[in-house]
């Protein structure tokens, strides 16, 4: 109580402009998304509709601009308009027209891809990197199964025996997302295409990893009805940890809530996605 | 063949985890433990900041099984953590590395069962953390030593945080270090003050820091006056026995105020690392003068709370509280001015004031500007306006106020202070960790830049040791104060001598 006073009274500093863009039906979660999380308005937020004049269903937050009517390659002169010169301008992509990314990218100090279908993209991705930061809401869902495999990694007898590796299976429904935590892995164990990624269907969007090799053996797979997941390392039949842990807040409003803080480029994201994409990979 | 450093920790936004650690909590029966490390504990592995091998070893002079001292930790989230995890399987899978150790602090077979206890879990690095009161770290120490658990292992480490007091004054504290170097490397120790783990401690480097706009202006040229004031509105509660030998000066002033007032006066380092921001730290208290012995009367004065209202509450005096001598004289107040002999800081005060039983629990620094030199408002205005003022509130609402002058909208030329805020609560996402989680972490790490130095401490009591010898030879009365007063009228005094006045707050 005493804090929520104190908030009122203090006011907001502001952090960014986060430009939402993508067609009506993908907008209407935009003020309950960003509502959730409290330090929502510290963001001057601005929607772009790129398919009607419309203006989306859904509650609204008096304080968002929409903008509706532009025909879809005119998406960066709306930006430029709204973007605000003394804070970092960070656009949602929820959906348009592919080659509008590269209008975007001078033009924004951050791109968070969230499109239903990732891959006509990110094939657009690899000559813009050196423009804008580049992540994908997909990337900010493998956060923690990045940590738990990369602690494996910190034990030195896991970290001795990863030359021996030589599969990788990922159980999973979202196969742009299998892809990107194979490539990632790839990309940062150097592993040129010496390890080849088999990819498991699954009901879930992410069930499992598994990776083997000689007598070790690391798996990560996401426990029943649970938001956390197990790992576990063995070597030669010797457990070398296990334990549970927390993938913490999978909704798209702690997502966002992750990327917002994060500013810089992710060299880890734009050499995974490379990989993804890499055929021989 | 993968490199040393582990390649698939770059970028990644958990920011690094330590290797193998075992966490070994002498005192682990006590409140620290349940209020503030085991739910420290536990919010780490949710955010998965412990490594893939992790466990914790509790010890204590209690019968304690490892099953009690799982329960005891799912109790102690449900009650301190506000946290129901019984349905956790984080939690679960936790438990299942918690064990337990039994027996009295000075029993050799305690630690030799300590060692087995180790040898099973095949801990590499090994974080002793000492949650006992003072009087026990000698034996807990020496013991340690004599186990041959202190000492740098070819593979991992061995480190030990202990709590404050570190020593009751310069002598007991350089006994106190002197101990712990016998067995432990100044690098192996980590001594907590819990304000340096909190946030706005944090983002007072990163505004000096980060930002090139501050450091031109922060020094004796542009700042006026420093006021540090660390207010509670609680009395003694239950730590009477803890409290009656400590007082103000020693309870805060000496550690946490000190901390406060080293990092607004240090210089830049060169680098954000343990050394460079010690070494600046350690400088800039070394640039203190003494306030007893300087000539002149001591510009320190002490109170004790007599009975009052706070918060709308009739609360008892400072003598009337469970545990304390009907005629102790603990001061429960304390204000004092330390000026610092420096370039940057010749000629600006520092006013430090701190106490138990005031209007309002806060901790801030206040950083007030000279005013312009001429007064060219004076016509409109004709009371001088009020000096910018940069504040940093530490707790409890973490942020950062800049007031300045301003023209009111008008025909005329009028002008009046405004603020600028900025507040961590509404601006950032996510949670703010408590500082108990940073700074277990940090020890973890081996991070020692958020703790205390040796020569820190040592310099911190050689500053306020004379104050407290000076009151113990002092025959007059007690100044006292009412509860829910900002301290008595000598307070006020002390300032007013100097032409100011201590903040309304």
């Amino acid at each position: 109580m005493e804090n929520a006073l104190a908030a009122q009274a203090l006011g907001r500093a502001r952090t960014a402009t986060l430009v939402a863009v993508g067609p009506s039906d993908r907008l209407t979660d935009v003020s309950a998304t960003l509502n959730a999380e409290d330090g929502a308005g510290a963001l001057h937020v601005v929607r772009i509709i790129t398919d009607g004049t419309g203006s989306p269903d859904g509650d609204e937050r008096p304080d968002i601009v929409t903008i509706g009517g532009l025909r879809p390659e005119y998406v960066n002169n709306a930006i430029a308009g709204v973007r605000l010169s003394s804070l970092p301008t960070i656009v949602w992509w929820r959906g348009g027209r592919p080659e509008g990314l590269e209008g975007v990218a001078s033009l924004a100090d951050r791109v968070v891809l969230d499109a239903t279908d990732p891959w006509p993209l990110w094939s657009r991705l690899p000559p813009l990197f050196d423009q804008t930061a580049f992540t994908d809401v997909r990337w900010a869902r493998l956060t923690r199964w990045r940590a738990a495999m990369a602690h494996f990694f910190d034990l030195p007898r896991v970290k001795e025996s990863a030359g021996a590796l030589t599969s990788l299976s990922i159980a999973a429904a979202d196969r742009a997302q299998a892809a990107l935590f194979a490539g990632w892995l790839d990309a940062s164990l150097n592993w040129r295409g010496r390890v080849r990624a088999a990819f498991v269907p699954s009901s879930v969007p992410f069930e499992s990893v598994t990776l083997r090799g000689n007598t070790c053996e690391l798996e990560l797979s996401l426990l029943p009805d649970s938001n956390c997941l197990s790992a576990e390392g063995r070597i030669g039949g010797e457990v070398m940890a296990s334990r549970v842990l927390s993938l913490g807040s999978q909704t798209l409003s702690s997502l966002m809530a992750e990327e917002l803080r994060v500013r810089s480029r992710d060299l880890a994201f734009e050499r995974a996605l490379e990989r993804a994409l890499d055929p021989r990979s | 063949m993968v490199p040393l450093e582990n390649p698939l920790l770059d970028n990644l936004r958990i920011e690094p985890t330590p290797g193998a650690t075992t966490l070994v909590i002498f005192g682990a029966s006590g409140d620290l433990t349940r209020r503030k490390l085991l739910p420290a504990v536990y919010s780490l592995s949710r955010g998965q900041r412990l490594p893939a091998r992790f466990a914790v070893i509790g010890v204590a002079r209690s019968e304690v099984s490892d099953d009690e001292f799982r329960q005891e930790f799912q109790n102690s989230l449900r009650e301190f953590g506000k946290i129901d995890a019984r349905s956790d399987e984080v939690m679960r899978s936790l438990q299942q590395q918690m064990y337990f150790v039994s027996g009295a602090m000075d029993d050799p077979g305690l630690y030799a069962r300590l060692r087995e206890r180790l040898d099973q879990v095949g801990a590499e690095g090994v974080l002793y953390y000492l949650a006992i009161p003072p009087t026990v770290y000698g034996p807990v120490v020496e013991a340690l030593g004599a186990a041959g658990l202190a000492g740098t292992p070819e593979q991992g480490w061995r480190r030990l945080i202990i709590e404050k007091p570190f020593g009751t004054d310069l002598k007991s504290a350089q006994g106190l270090n002197a101990l712990l170097h016998q067995y432990f490397a100044e690098e192996q120790i980590f001594r907590i003050d819990h304000y340096l783990g909190k946030e706005t401690v944090q983002n007072l480097l990163a505004l000096r820091f980060a930002n090139g706009m501050f450091e031109p202006i922060w020094n004796r040229r542009y700042i006026e006056q420093v006021q540090i004031t660390a207010s509670e509105t609680v009395g003694v509660e239950r730590r009477a026995a803890y409290y009656e030998k400590a007082g103000a000066l020693r309870d805060m002033v000496q550690n946490h105020l000190m901390q406060l007032l080293a990092l607004v006066a240090m210089e830049p380092p060169t680098e954000f690392n343990a050394g460079g921001v010690r070494d600046r730290k350690m400088d800039a208290l070394l640039a203190v003068q003494p306030v007893v012995g300087n000539g002149g009367s001591p510009a320190v004065v002490r109170a004790q709370y007599r009975e009052g209202w706070v918060n709308g509450a009739e609360v008892p005096g400072y003598r009337f509280e469970p545990g304390v001598a009907p005629d102790s004289s603990t001061e429960t107040f304390v204000a004092l001015r330390f000026h610092l002999d420096s370039w940057r800081w010749a000629g600006v005060p520092f006013y430090l004031r701190t106490g138990k039983r005031l209007p309002k629990r806060m901790t801030e620094i206040a950083i007030q500007f000279h005013r312009p030199p001429l007064q060219i408002f004076k016509r409109v205005s004709p009371t001088p306006l009020p000096a910018d003022l940069l504040i940093i509130n530490v707790q409890p609402d973490e942020g950062i106020s800049l007031r300045f002058n301003a023209k009111i909208p008008s025909t005329r030329m009028q002008v009046a202070p405004v603020m600028m805020n900025f507040h961590y609560g509404t601006t950032f996402q996510g949670e703010v960790p408590e500082a108990y989680e940073t700074l277990l972490l940090d020890a973890m790490l081996g991070d020692p830049t958020l703790f205390a130095r040796h020569d820190f401490v040592e310099a911190s009591w050689a500053l306020v040791s004379p104050i407290n010898e000076m009151w113990q030879a002092e025959r007059s009365p007690l100044p006292t104060y009412e509860a829910g007063e900002w301290g008595p009228p000598e307070a006020d005094v002390l300032i007013e001598k100097d032409g100011r006045r201590w903040r309304t707050l």
